[in-house]
């Protein structure tokens, strides 16, 4: 059965992130006045490497259960794409890093938070945050490009990791591609991946319109009503079936067919239904 | 002596190394099998949650805890359960380097380690007769067998290869966390005479064990002749037939006899 194989140090796991860096990231998110939507992206990238990371965490060090790569990519001046490989060594062509690396490459802020005391208070307490990306807006949004890229990355990867869970391709964008149809490049990744399936691709859309947040939906109808919208639905994988279990066991708003596809809505739960051997996420509280 | 010492085999997973294995085992014989207190023979196994920090500490402090200062089974109740996890807590809390943490592991260690646990006590049913009494304590996948005749008679908690999956029941080093542990806990009894053979095993092995027993192979055959010279080598035959899942593989033997 595919999207089964064990995530292990052996067949580690793969994300790689796409991040929008265009101008119209400047604008606000939907709703949100005191927020760009460079900065939602910014801070989904940092907030999803961070969930990444700890799971990979044993407390005092880090196990390569999986590579991860960042992408950002918008135009110069003069319109060229610009495409940036975050990760220290990087290229666009050869974006990985094992996890262990890619957290030595964080810069770490402290800031204080609110938290639960756990006798029913709340206490302010100061926690580290892990920071791979600033938040940037200028120039167009080349994701035909950028997928362009990520295909070949990703097709290199599955070549060297047959036996592996097939990789994650997050996209972090308003949608609105100025170099093309980024829904052939998308179907066209869809078809690359490992013995055990496909290349999954997720979308996390942020928009300025003030549209109601929309999780994991199953239908085009079930996106709000705009043509990119629709379209980075359509660019989104369907959650294969033990996905849909775990994040149906956790909670979480999915049902069967419910595509990998959030606007301007949180996707870091995402990879908590990754299995990487005995869960304790799950275990008794 | 009726109760031969118990033989202990265990394997990292594959790929992992020796300091990386998450699950523990310890066995403590009295000099003279007794029929209660330290007169008992005990035997823990636990399997560490790999998903969480700190589980190898906590693995190593929860056997040590039920062999060191085994639990009353006979009166366990949630409160006596707690009373006696609570020093192993703090026996963990005090291993974990708080000052040292990175940022990726702090929310974990905060969280907890959590680990499986299956506690097993073997006494003399009455002074004088040659039968064995045995009680057992089961939170998560850990299981007990007992095979007689060629036959197995006990399989605790779990009794087919269908019931393991990547979320047992498992017990919190934190002690905010214990929340409906009570319900996960699963106990049994009996008694075993000469002849029977007691195989204690973490998950992956007590799959193998469950899912051969169902094909009629007797894999109590198989563990009996094992000799730690080809462990290494069988149990990774077994993960390369696809036969055992690669996971940390720990199993302890007694015979009775």
């Amino acid at each position: 059965m595919p999207y089964t194989a064990d995530i292990s140090r052996a067949n580690p796991g793969c994300f790689l992130f796409l991040i929008d860096q265009s101008g119209s990231m400047a604008e606000p998110l939907g709703g949100q006045n005191d927020l760009a939507k460079m900065n939602g992206a910014a801070d989904a990238l940092n907030r999803i490497l961070d969930a990444i990371s700890q799971r990979c965490s044993q407390g005092m060090d880090v196990r390569d259960y999986f590579d991860v790569g960042i992408i950002t990519y918008t135009t110069d001046m003069e319109g060229n794409t610009e495409l940036d490989s975050v990760l220290p060594g990087t290229r666009p062509d050869h974006p990985f890093l094992p996890i262990s690396q890619a957290v030595d490459a964080a810069e770490v802020v402290e800031r204080s938070v609110k938290e639960s005391d756990g006798a029913g208070g709340i206490v302010e307490v100061s926690r580290k945050f892990p920071v791979w990306l600033q938040a940037r807006a200028l120039g167009g949004t080349p994701m035909c490009e950028a997928l362009s890229e990520a295909m070949k990355a990703l097709g290199d990867w599955t070549n060297q990791h047959p036996d592996s869970y097939p990789p994650m391709l997050i996209n972090v964008s308003d949608g609105d591609a100025t170099d093309g149809d980024p829904e052939s490049f998308a179907k066209l990744i869809m078809g690359i991946g490992t013995n055990d399936g496909n290349v999954l691709i997720y979308n996390a859309h942020l928009s300025s319109m003030s549209a109601l947040p929309v999780q994991y939906p199953t239908q085009e109808s079930e996106a709000p009503e705009d043509e990119s919208a629709a379209r980075m639905f359509r660019m989104s994988s369907a959650f294969p079936d033990p996905v849909t279990q775990q994040a149906a066991a956790m909670g979480l708003p999915v049902s069967e067919g419910s595509r990998g596809y959030v606007y301007n809505a949180d996707m870091v739960a995402l990879v908590q239904f990754l299995d990487i051997g005995t869960r304790a996420a799950t275990g008794l509280h | 002596m009726p109760l031969r010492p118990p033989t202990k085999f265990w394997l990292p997973k594959a790929g992992n190394r020796t300091d990386e294995y998450e699950d523990a085992s310890r066995a403590l014989y009295p000099q003279r099998i007794g029929t209660s207190g330290r007169g008992l023979a005990r035997v823990a196994v636990t399997d560490g949650a790999s998903d969480a920090a700190f589980a190898r500490e906590w693995a190593n402090v929860l056997v040590d805890a039920f062999v060191s200062r085994t639990p009353d089974l006979d009166g366990l109740s949630p409160e006596s359960l707690s009373g006696w996890l609570e020093p192993a807590q703090d026996e963990w809390h005090d291993q974990v380097p708080w000052d040292r943490i990175p940022w990726h592991g702090e929310a974990k260690a905060r969280a907890g380690a959590f680990a499986t646990l299956l506690g097993l006590t073997i006494g003399a049913s009455s002074p004088r007769t040659n039968r064995f009494s045995w009680q057992a304590m089961a939170i998560g996948d850990c299981c007990l067998f007992i095979v007689r005749d060629d036959r197995l008679q006990v399989s605790f908690p779990l009794e087919a290869h269908a019931e393991f999956d990547n979320n047992p029941a498992l017990v919190c080093s934190n002690p905010t966390s214990v929340e409906g542990l009570w319900e996960e806990v699963r106990q049994d009894s009996g008694e075993c005479v000469a002849g029977d053979l007691i195989i204690v095993a973490t998950d992956a092995i007590a799959a193998w064990f469950l899912a051969q027993n169902a094909i009629e192979k007797k894999p109590w055959e198989t563990l009996a002749e094992l000799q730690s010279s080809v462990w290494d080598d069988w149990v990774a035959e077994q993960r390369r037939e696809g036969l055992m899942r690669n996971d940390d593989t720990t199993v302890v033997i007694i015979e009775v006899s």
